[in-house]
């Protein structure tokens, strides 16, 4: 907040001392500008923080008139990129929803003004969740050091730290969730020599030792059930190895994994035969809506890390009774990347129960390090599959996660450099066709360049986050409740 | 003031300021250039605002500020020397006003010489000399308000913001104030009261909105707890002085010679337990390997003879650089495959993950150094390494990934001494095929791919040479890896298959364990003879076995004459872990 308000009073100072200068353009360009980040033509909700933007290229001061509906206008000349008022920048979105922004930018050269040929914003009247949480952490690899779970609200820059391992330190914090994108329901791993899994749920903090002796590891990526009673986990033998190629750089793979379900009430892992299969690696589950299906992952066991790039998973079912806690005995392939050589990883059902998004790539499911992973959309109802071309980019497109109004979609994508993932933001229209994505705003446009750390995990909370650090730490020095296992 | 006192005052505090500044520019000036390759200092905005995570923001950006001037050779001695010479005045100025001390110049000496021991660590920020310097000022300023009332309200504004400035330094506010107060005799507890629970809460009840640890917020900005001491010794001389105050103007002449010997001995006790000298070397070595000058690493290799993997590994680069590691490998001291390289895992320390891209860069195995270079970056104290920055940036060009090259350099490019490297390269079209370097390091990159685990140095290597055999580098740390685990059978069939370009000559330590492999197989004078080993090393080895064939008290010859020979490694060496 602090951040936010100095930044404020700097750009008021500064806007107080400047000049505008009367754009005459002595170049009329037909081409639209190349934008960081790129806006030109992309969809936002009507909430989100002012789009920052700046032109590629040298230039020594650049000007942006942004004409809504209804007469409201936004002028904004500045020396290196366009900073917007945040109180116009909400009026302006508020007055178009539903229709556009018309955006016209200049910049001047050393011999006068240039200006581009103008663009569109589309601003939707469809509403977005309150904010991201994502993990920042240096990219993808397997030791850490600094690293935390922010809160940002998107329609502000403000970015609050809800855990860091400053806290805990020598931990490592991972794979934060929330059932529903609801901030009182949240799941998240701390590794370390202290570590364990927190659990919040409606009020109640716990942390719990996953360990069993009949599972091959702690609990690993979770899911909710959508009533809240159960969690879905995987259990993992995880290895990280390096390629030789310059293109791939790291590899992760599982040597056994298995999925369990987590009776929250019971504090029990509820085991299955047809998902803790020695042959078979699943992973990665989550429910569907309803909470009567089971997706998840799974592949035909191979010779890790011999064979690693045989292991192909494919998205498959089993069934879930929520009443009994009881799983399954059949196993449905919703989808076979096997038959075209491919792997799915993230599989991610959108809570109104129309689509399934996932990850595919070559072989594996550790998708971040994969420059050909890219988003697809599964139509559950008529088991159609498709790229999500409109977001797709030539480098990874990798975790995704759904707003709860299933109207929305964010996703981590390395296009910018091909290194760091970033957030990307689309809108998802009634007929399933995606906007083009835009990247989360920031108040300084060069803040990514600037950043040594990855988005990891966005996903979307319906309120701020609420997590007792006191708490936190209290749980930490305990050893932490066991976890039971029936099958 | 008697003038003399004034002319010992004068020549105390040009002493001081000379002394360190020698120190430190004699004696340690490796670590300070060292301490600034482990930060990176932008001039953003939002580099700025990223100090307002955590308390001390003022004190650290100033710290950071300053730090960066000890990239200049006699920069970081000129701005320890400054600050040193400044916190003495500063020191001597409150204590004098605060006990009417005579002696104040002397007693000053004593937190003044913790500073200069702490700043034989790493990881003593500057942050914490500024924190002390700038909570002194806000001191002076507090005890200066003559009104009780204004001097009430200074005093209680000042500790409600005074960690939020200068974070730990903030503990020495209501020492300076009580016993400022105590001296004048103006007893207000309740003053005394607020004010120290005011300073002593702040961590406390700040901690969990920095997210810091207890222990963290009450050192914070400083990285290690001994920090802490100079805040410490700071408020300990001043009750020392106000107690011994009496005693001493009884005995003038008694505080003429005790407080220097006590001082002398106290930086004399301090320098010893805390300086690291052998640190310092293997930091010379590390900094001429950065800089490019192997000749220069050798030479202090040679002087050093240090017994130390870190200073075996830089010896091997320089030596690989050279192309002279198959004939030199063992005129240094090589404790075995830890020599060759550093694994990067959570046990190792962080200076050893920042040292440990260097070998992978130069071999050419681009991921390893990348994986290396990042997490050094990351487990920096600050999380940040202009070093690191600076070998991502060589890495994504000879990648050639633009983009992620093009981040880093911007990113350098804002800072004061970084600039002309970042745009020196960023100059350079990574498509340029004139560049040569860029060829060079793209040439050793292999073109198809596998997968390794972590800190597999030999697969790796391997990799390298199995795809380009011309990588000579690669090959000699592989041969040595081989020759180093004594893993003869191994480095045979490496040389067999990719030593083509040794059949002219063959290095001497080659030659030698190429002997030991061919004897142990009973090769005949033809097989010898097609390996081209050179007649004087042929001879040596028939002296050396037959001087290990007599009797074990024969052996203490051995050192002298084939101490530095492959065969007395492998007879006699251990493999040391890391």
């Amino acid at each position: 907040m602090r951040k936010a308000v100095l930044y404020l009073l700097s750009i008021a100072l500064l806007s107080m001392v400047a000049c505008n200068e009367t754009v005459v353009p002595k170049t009329v360009r037909k081409e639209k500008p190349v934008l960081f980040p790129d806006y030109v033509g992309v969809t936002v909700p009507a909430t989100i923080a002012p789009l920052n933007f700046k032109v590629q290229g040298e230039y020594q001061a650049i000007d942006a008139l942004l004409e809504g509906k209804n007469n409201q206008i936004i002028h904004v000349q500045d020396k290196d990129f366009v900073h917007i008022d945040p109180v116009k920048w909400a009026r302006l979105l508020n007055e178009s929803k539903g229709d556009s922004l018309r955006i016209t930018v200049s910049v001047k050269q050393a011999d006068g003004w240039v200006q581009f040929a103008p663009f569109a914003v589309h601003v939707s009247d469809v509403p977005i969740d309150y904010g991201l949480v994502y993990r920042l952490i240096a990219p993808g690899y397997e030791v850490y050091s600094k690293m935390g779970i922010y809160q940002r609200d998107m329609s502000s820059f403000t970015q609050t730290p809800i855990l860091e391992n400053t806290l805990i330190p020598g931990s490592c914090i991972n794979c934060h969730s929330f059932r529903l994108a609801n901030p009182d329901d949240m799941s998240l791993h701390i590794r370390g020599q202290k570590g364990g899994t927190i659990l919040k749920t409606s009020g109640t903090v716990k942390l719990l030792n996953t360990k069993t002796k009949q599972t091959i590891s702690n609990f690993v990526y979770p899911f909710w059930h959508p009533s809240g009673k159960y969690m879905a986990y995987s259990v993992n033998n995880t290895h990280q190895v390096f390629h030789e190629a310059k293109g791939e750089r790291v590899e992760v793979g599982d040597a056994a994994s298995d999925v369990i379900v987590y009776d929250i009430a019971k504090n029990e892992a509820i085991g299955s035969p047809v998902l803790m299969q020695d042959s078979v690696f699943e992973t990665l589950p989550t429910f569907s809506p309803d909470g009567r299906s089971l997706y998840f992952c799974a592949a035909k066991a191979k010779k890790m890390p011999v064979e690693y790039k045989e292991v192909k998973y494919n998205l498959c079912r089993v069934l879930f009774d929520p009443e009994t806690g009881t799983i399954g005995n059949t196993i449905d392939t919703l989808f076979n990347a096997t038959a075209i050589g491919k792997s799915v990883a993230f599989p991610r059902p959108s809570p109104d129960g129309k689509y399934i998004m996932f990850t595919l790539i070559d072989y594996g499911n550790f998708s971040i390090w994969h420059k050909e992973a890219d988003l697809y959309l599964l139509d559950v109802r008529t088991g159609e599959c498709r790229p999500v071309s409109e977001a797709n980019s030539d480098q990874t497109e990798s975790y995704h996660s759904w707003s709860s109004n299933s109207r929305w979609f964010v996703f981590s994508s390395r296009r910018i450099d091909g290194l760091y993932t970033r957030p990307f933001i689309a809108f998802l229209d009634e007929n399933g066709k995606a906007g083009k994505p835009f990247l989360l705003p920031q108040a300084d446009p060069d803040y990514y360049e600037r950043l040594l750390f990855s988005f990891n995990v966005p996903e979307f909370v319906s309120a701020p986050v609420d997590l007792n650090t006191s708490t936190i730490e209290r749980l930490m020095a305990t050893p932490g409740e066991n976890v039971g296992f029936r099958k | 003031m008697p003038a003399y006192k004034n002319r010992w005052i004068a020549v105390t505090g040009i002493g001081l300021a000379l002394s360190s500044f020698l120190f430190f520019f004699l004696a340690y000036p490796y670590h300070l250039f060292f301490k600034e390759q482990v930060q990176l200092f932008l001039y953003t905005s939002g580099y700025f605002l990223s100090y307002f995570s955590k308390p001390g923001w003022l004190a650290a950006y100033i710290g950071d500020f300053l730090t960066q001037f000890f990239y200049l050779k006699g920069g970081g001695p000129l701005v320890l020397s400054f600050l040193l010479t400044l916190e003495w005045i500063s020191v001597a100025v409150i204590f004098k006003k605060i006990l009417k001390l005579s002696s104040a110049w002397v007693w000053a000496l004593f937190p003044v010489g913790t500073d200069w021991v702490l700043h034989l660590s790493l990881l003593h920020d500057l942050s914490v000399s500024a924190g002390l310097l700038l909570v002194l000022g806000l001191g002076v300023g507090s005890i200066s308000v003559k009104n009780r009332i204004l001097s009430f309200v200074f005093a209680t504004l000042i500790s409600f913001t005074c960690y939020w400035l200068v974070g730990s330094a903030a503990f020495v506010f209501p020492a300076l104030v009580i016993i400022n107060d105590i001296s004048d005799k103006k007893y207000s507890f309740i003053k005394w009261g607020l004010i120290a629970s005011l300073v002593f809460a702040a961590p406390i009840v700040l901690r969990k909105y920095y997210l810091l640890s207890t222990g963290q917020a009450f050192i914070y900005p400083a990285v290690e707890p001994q920090s802490i001491l100079l805040p410490a010794v700071w408020v300990v001389t001043l009750l020392a002085a106000l107690i011994l105050k009496p005693f001493f103007n009884k005995f003038p002449k008694l505080s003429g010679w005790f407080l220097p010997t006590a001082f002398i001995f106290f930086m004399g006790l301090g320098i010893r337990l805390n300086a690291g000298f052998d640190q310092e070397k293997i930091l010379a070595l590390d900094s001429e390997t950065y800089f490019g000058n192997p000749d220069k690493v050798l030479d202090l290799a040679q002087r050093y003879n240090l017994k130390n993997r870190f200073a075996s590994y830089f010896t091997n680069i320089a030596l690989a650089r050279q192309g002279l590691l198959p004939e030199k490998l063992l005129d240094f001291y090589q404790p075995g495959l830890y020599g060759l390289m550093l694994p990067v895992s959570p046990e190792e320390s962080w200076e050893s993950i920042l040292f440990s891209n260097e070998v992978y860069f130069l071999v050419g195995d681009m991921n390893l150094a990348q994986h290396s270079a990042m997490l050094g970056n990351t487990f920096s104290p600050h999380n940040r390494s202009s070093r690191m920055i600076r070998r991502l940036a060589e890495i994504n060009l000879v990648n050639a990934d633009s983009a992620a090259a093009r981040k880093y350099l911007r990113m350098l490019d804002k800072t004061l001494f970084h600039k002309k490297w970042a745009e020196k390269y960023l100059r350079i079209n990574p498509l340029d095929s004139s560049v040569v370097w860029l060829n060079m390091k793209r040439e050793q990159i292999p073109v198809g791919d596998t997968i390794y685990f972590p800190n597999d140095f030999e697969t790796s290597l391997r990799i390298l040479v199995g795809q380009n055999p011309r990588n000579r580098v690669a090959l000699d740390y592989l041969l040595c890896f081989y020759l180093l685990n004594k893993d003869l059978d191994s480095f045979k069939n490496s040389f067999d298959r990719y030593g083509g370009i040794y059949r002219q000559h063959v290095p001497k330590v080659y030659a030698e364990a190429m002997l030991v492999t061919l004897f142990s197989q009973n090769a005949g004078p033809e097989t010898i003879r097609s390996y081209g080993i050179p007649t004087n090393i042929q001879d040596d080895f028939a002296s050396y076995t037959e001087l290990v064939a007599r009797k074990p008290e024969n052996f203490s010859a051995l050192p002298e004459r084939f101490g530095k020979t492959y065969w007395f490694y492998f007879h006699f060496a251990k493999i040391r872990g890391k």
